[in-house]
């Protein structure tokens, strides 16, 4: 073909490929005209346009591979040892595995060999490499594969024989089979077997894998490559110590345990994170730092700082998942592969599994299983249903945790011990904070021990925990504590300030918000004047500060500080830091109770859930709290079912990660015993209630706020069952409580005035009931907007009074503004702004005001039956006032007409 | 590595870890044949060569074999351990359309070689199951993708330089076309003809044969 007639071809196919198809016939004739060849040529062209380049691209990559495959397959055919090579089984790092069999045809013998091509041996080292090898060929397990012989080669390079294995790698056998979790884990225990095997023998493994574990056809595991496994025993010789450092780089990283990346010992520890892992890619189908895994680097930084998301919550719908989901991994298509539901997986996993997986693959080597048997040891127990130690194991190593992110409250319920331990803890790590800041340790040391010998000297009496033959109570040292700090001004600010700030905390779960809060905004005050922006630390104090003034009722100070924390938080730390969360969750907490905010607070609530649960994990206490939280404000929303199921896992949390003394357990039980309770199913909120009344008791002392919600909860319960001189007993306790530790003044002293006014009403004694409501609401006046809803519910309560007692006149007023204060906040199908109405309507009818009370009356009696059913005690009120008022008409016979529906 | 330990080596190799060529060799060169240094290119060939070579025999990759990312990953690794970070962009160029004629020739050689062995009988031969099946799919390899692409070049010698670049050294669209210093459009309105010209007379010659 000369160019020019190229030229000719390339222009002809330029121009038909490039004309409407259509239309290509037409502009082919055209361009060829006679010339029959030109057009064959142009048309065999397009015969193969339509081809992708599929075919090229599959051409050139095969004779890649060629390449790359031909240096591996030109020792097949040669002899090695007394075995002739046959083929190519693989390629590691440390080298390719050859397949071969014995040279002299006396046994039909296949196995495989391994050279050992990265160890550039010594001579020095060959002897001890011979001594390691005999080691390595004693192991007889029906589960390992067995080392029959090695040597070297002429060029010096050890080689292996070992036992040939037909099989599978163990994920990929799982994969392929479909296995289901137990059928798994039936697998993964006869590994561990194995492993314990080689520890008891004194080798470690130190490269498991799923590459290295093969399962033949029968479903037996063999396990490859103890190669470079190592004796445990002393090594007196540094070269040894350079050749494992060196093979501990080649490892396939994303198997490597902390240790082996930092270059610290290696010991049958880093086995059991191995298998940890490995039981984490058979269980998920997915490493543990795949999200880390795009560069070397990302990934040690991974495997040494990052805890790995906890093997059910891969299967957890939501952000986190689509987050996974774009990183490659499929949940779908895992489950399928198991025969299940993501659901159903994410439900297998969570609990004792994830435990187990992440107990085996912890950071320090001592946290983990002590053996390979006991890792198989709590799989067995979770197969039979028996408690596994992971969970027990994994109560102590959250108490750790949890001492450290709340050291003061940990006082309050732990020993005083803890409590040290605890400061030490937080010390340690606001060290790091402030290392991050500012390059000035040595002092940053000397603080922390500063903090320590200072909670050393409270916490050590003359007589050293005890003080008149008890111990002391967490009060008791507090109080200790708060006198010397304020006496010693001798202290450096940022250790008077952190010291204030956990005393001031420890005070604010304490409920003693009167003396956390001078305590705390003395600590906020020392760290602004040292900062000079945004600080860890001030997000600290700002955001212990509004929690405490948030429980002393003081909102719109809470508000200012909670708001400034949030701002703070997210600009230091990321939208989606569980530091973020926490603030989050305060002003949530702060914004729910006020029903134009209930919106903004369940937001933030479930944001900071989601964060919780992303980065701490789904069994966190944080998780439980927040879920608390939601359940609280669902109760505001008067959903009394989402709040009980809220509340109802939030507690299943509690009781698998932490005592029964925990503050919030106690808290948890009450309100699921209230929701009970107000759900009717009074026998178990009896006792939940009991027992959460119980707990705090012996938690916070008798005489604590703390007891006061669960007291007022028990006085409803006593109320629904009619026994009204109980109820008010114990709402007496705690409007007592109440006005000791909340304060006399206190929004929270005035609620219990109201609840027992209410009781009084009830139990027919008005005058009683009046005082008491005018004391709530007097405390309201001073402290709440009046379109406050507690405000509307009071006055709506001492319109009823009123009534009760005769003087509906003076029902009016108060029944009116909480009318009105109802219907704005909570709209006309409440059954609050119907209470109202119908009150407000018996009111206006006692007062000669028919025509304003009869649509207040029948409206307000169909909404609350239409809210809260015919049975209800509100409804059945609301219709004898319906009824009251027809019959003092004259008006009877239309009774059945008007209650009955439009 | 296996030249050290296997007598019958087909070829000398590099000894382990050792780095034949200073990266600043290879860029020197580059910038001499730039330059105008004819000599140069001679010099640059049978490093970039060596290297191609030491790095598919010691390749390990783990994806499906019978990709063109193989190759890909080759060159680009050949051309980081063989230049220098801050190299020009021209030299980079340069770098790549002799990789890719390099890679090439590897190819072709190797494929020959066994085609040689194979008839002569003398190798166990193991080779991967699968890319055979899929070649013996296909129909043609490498050595037909070579002839074809010869006679390309005797009659148009920018469209075999596009698919050599493109296919060979696994540039994308963009870096090949400023490579050859081609508008987009041109490099793929290009490719295409080259890709049907070539698939037509690949087809033509199996099926005359």
């Amino acid at each position: 073909m000369t160019p020019e007639r190229w030229q000719e071809i390339r222009d002809a196919f330029h121009r038909v490929v490039e004309s409407p198809p259509a239309e290509r016939d037409a502009v082919l004739k055209t361009l060829c005209g006679a010339d029959a060849e030109l057009r064959r040529e142009v048309e065999a062209m397009l015969a193969s346009d339509a081809d992708s380049d599929r075919h090229l691209r599959a051409a050139i990559g095969g004779a890649v591979a060629h390449v790359v495959e031909h240096q591996r397959t030109s020792l097949i055919g040669t002899l090695l040892g007394g075995y002739r090579v046959t083929g190519v089984l693989g390629h590691g790092g440390m080298g390719t595995v050859y397949l071969a069999e014995r040279a002299d045809r006396q046994f039909q013998q296949r196995v495989a060999i391994k050279l050992v091509e990265q160890m550039a041996v010594h001579p020095q080292l060959r002897t001890r490499l011979r001594a390691e090898r005999q080691i390595l060929a004693n192991l007889e397990h029906p589960y390992i594969a067995h080392l029959i012989d090695g040597g070297e080669n002429e060029a010096g390079i050890p080689y292996l024989v070992i036992e040939y294995i037909d099989g599978q790698p163990v994920d990929e056998y799982c994969r392929t089979r479909k296995l289901g979790i137990r059928a798994r884990l039936q697998l993964f225990e006869k590994v561990c077997a194995a492993v314990d095997y080689a520890h008891r023998n004194l080798i470690v493994h130190r490269d498991l894998k799923p590459q290295n574990i093969l399962v033949t056809a029968d479903g037996t595991p063999k396990l490859l490559d103890f190669g470079i496994a190592k004796l445990l025993a002393p090594e007196p010789a540094a070269y040894t110590l350079a050749v494992t450092r060196l093979q501990d780089r080649l490892l396939t990283p994303e198997h490597a345990a902390p240790e082996q990346v930092l270059g610290r010992p290696i010991t049958i520890a880093t086995d059991v994170y191995a298998l940890g892992v490995l039981l984490y890619q058979l269980l998920c189908d997915r490493s543990p730092y795949a999200l880390h895994s795009s560069t070397l680097q990302g990934l040690e930084r991974a495997i040494c700082n990052e805890d790995p998301p906890r093997p059910s919550n891969l299967f957890r719908s939501g952000r986190a998942r689509a987050l996974l989901e774009a990183g490659g991994f499929d949940p779908q298509s895992a489950a399928n592969e198991r025969g299940t539901s993501v659901e159903r997986l994410r439900r297998a996993l969570a609990g004792d599994l994830d435990e187990i997986v992440l107990k085996a693959m912890r950071k320090e080597p001592e946290a983990r299983y002590g053996t390979a048997a006991l890792l198989a040891a709590d799989l067995r127990r979770h197969l039979e249903g028996e408690l596994v130690t992971a969970r027990q194991g994994s109560g102590r190593y959250r108490a750790y945790t949890f001492v450290r992110r709340n050291a003061a409250a940990v006082a309050l319920v732990s020993t005083v011990i803890v409590a040290l331990a605890g400061f030490a803890g937080l010390m340690w790590s606001q060290q790091q904070q402030l290392k991050a800041q500012r390059d000035l340790a040595d002092q940053e040391r000397d603080r922390a021990t500063q903090v320590s010998s200072f909670m050393v000297d409270i916490f050590s009496a003359a007589d050293p925990f005890k003080a008149q033959g008890r111990e002391f109570t967490a009060s008791e040292l507090l109080d200790r504590g708060a006198a010397k700090i304020l006496a010693d001004l001798n202290q450096q600010p940022e250790v008077r300030a952190q010291m204030l700030d956990s005393i001031g905390y420890a005070y604010q779960r304490q409920g003693n918000q009167d003396k956390a809060i001078p305590l705390l905004e003395q600590s906020l005050q020392i760290r602004r004047q040292a900062a000079t922006g945004p600080t860890p630390l001030l997000v600290t104090s700002l955001r212990n500060l509004a929690d405490a003034l948030r429980m002393a009722g003081k909102a719109a100070s809470a508000e200012g500080y909670y708001r400034q924390a949030l701002a703070m938080s997210q600009e230091l730390f990321g939208e989606r830091d569980p530091r973020v969360a926490d603030v989050m969750v305060g002003l949530g907490r702060l914004l729910y109770p006020n029903p134009a905010h209930i919106g903004e607070a369940e937001q933030l609530l479930e944001n900071a859930l989601a964060i919780y649960r992303d980065k701490l994990g789904p069994q966190d206490s944080e998780v439980a709290s927040t879920l608390s939280d939601l359940g609280n404000l669902m109760l505001w929303k008067d959903d009394l079912a989402s709040a009980e199921q809220y509340h109802r896992q939030a507690l299943r949390i509690y009781q698998a990660t932490v005592p029964r003394t925990h503050p919030d357990y106690a808290q948890t039980l009450g309100s699921l015993g209230y929701e009970l309770m107000r759900r009717g199913s009074l026998t178990e909120a009896e006792r939940m209630l009991n027992e959460a009344l119980e707990l705090k008791r012996q938690v916070f002392g008798n005489g604590s706020a703390q007891l006061s919600g669960v007291l007022q909860s028990l006085a409803d319960l006593h109320d629904q069952r009619g026994e009204l001189k109980e109820a008010m007993a114990l709402e007496s306790e705690a409007l007592t409580i109440s006005q000791h530790s909340a304060g006399e003044r206190a929004v929270e002293t005035g609620v219990f005035f109201d609840s027992l006014a209410r009781l009084q009403w009830k139990a027919g004694m008005p005058e009683e009931a009046r005082g008491n409501v005018l004391a709530a609401l007097s405390i309201y006046a001073e402290k709440l907007p009046t379109d406050h809803p507690y405000v509307a519910s009071s006055e709506q309560l001492l319109g009823e009074i009123h009534l009760a007692s005769g003087d509906a006149r003076a029902a009016i007023v108060p029944l009116r503004h909480s009318l009105d204060v109802c219907t704005r906040t909570y709209g006309a199908e409440s059954w609050r702004t119907a209470r109202a109405q119908s009150a407000l309507g018996a009111a206006l009818a006692a007062t000669d005001n028919a025509a304003e009370a009869e649509p207040l009356l029948v409206v307000g009696y169909r909404t609350l039956r239409a809210q809260l059913g015919n049975d209800d005690e509100r409804t059945q009120l609301a219709r004898k006032r319906v009824l009251k008022f027809l019959t003092a008409q004259g008006r009877a016979a239309e009774a059945d007409r008007v209650l009955a529906n439009n | 590595m296996f030249g050290a330990i296997v007598k019958r080596s087909p070829r000398e190799k590099a000894p382990t870890g050792a780095r034949m060529t200073r990266p600043s060799s290879v860029t020197q060169l580059l910038r001499d044949w730039r330059e105008g240094q004819s000599d140069a290119l001679d010099r640059l060939t049978p490093l970039v060569y060596d290297e191609l070579r030491r790095l598919a025999d010691r390749f390990m990759k783990r994806e499906r074999p019978g990709h063109t990312l193989q190759a890909t990953a080759i060159v680009h690794e050949a051309y980081e351990r063989l230049t220098d970070m801050d190299i020009p962009w021209a030299d980079r160029q340069h770098f790549f359309s002799i990789a890719a004629r390099l890679m090439r020739r590897i190819l072709v050689d190797h494929a020959k070689q066994r085609a040689t062995n194979k008839r002569a009988g003398n190798v166990t031969v193991f080779e991967l199951q699968d890319h055979d099946t899929e070649i013996a799919d296909i129909g043609f390899g490498i050595v037909e993708i070579d002839q074809a692409l010869n006679q390309l070049a005797a009659v148009d010698r920018r469209l075999a330089d596009i698919v050599e670049v493109h296919y060979f050294a696994g540039l994308s669209p963009e870096e090949t076309a400023a490579t050859l210093g081609i508008s987009l459009t041109t490099f793929h309105r290009e490719l295409r003809t080259a890709k049907a010209w070539l698939t037509k007379t690949i087809r033509a010659a199996l099926h005359d044969t």
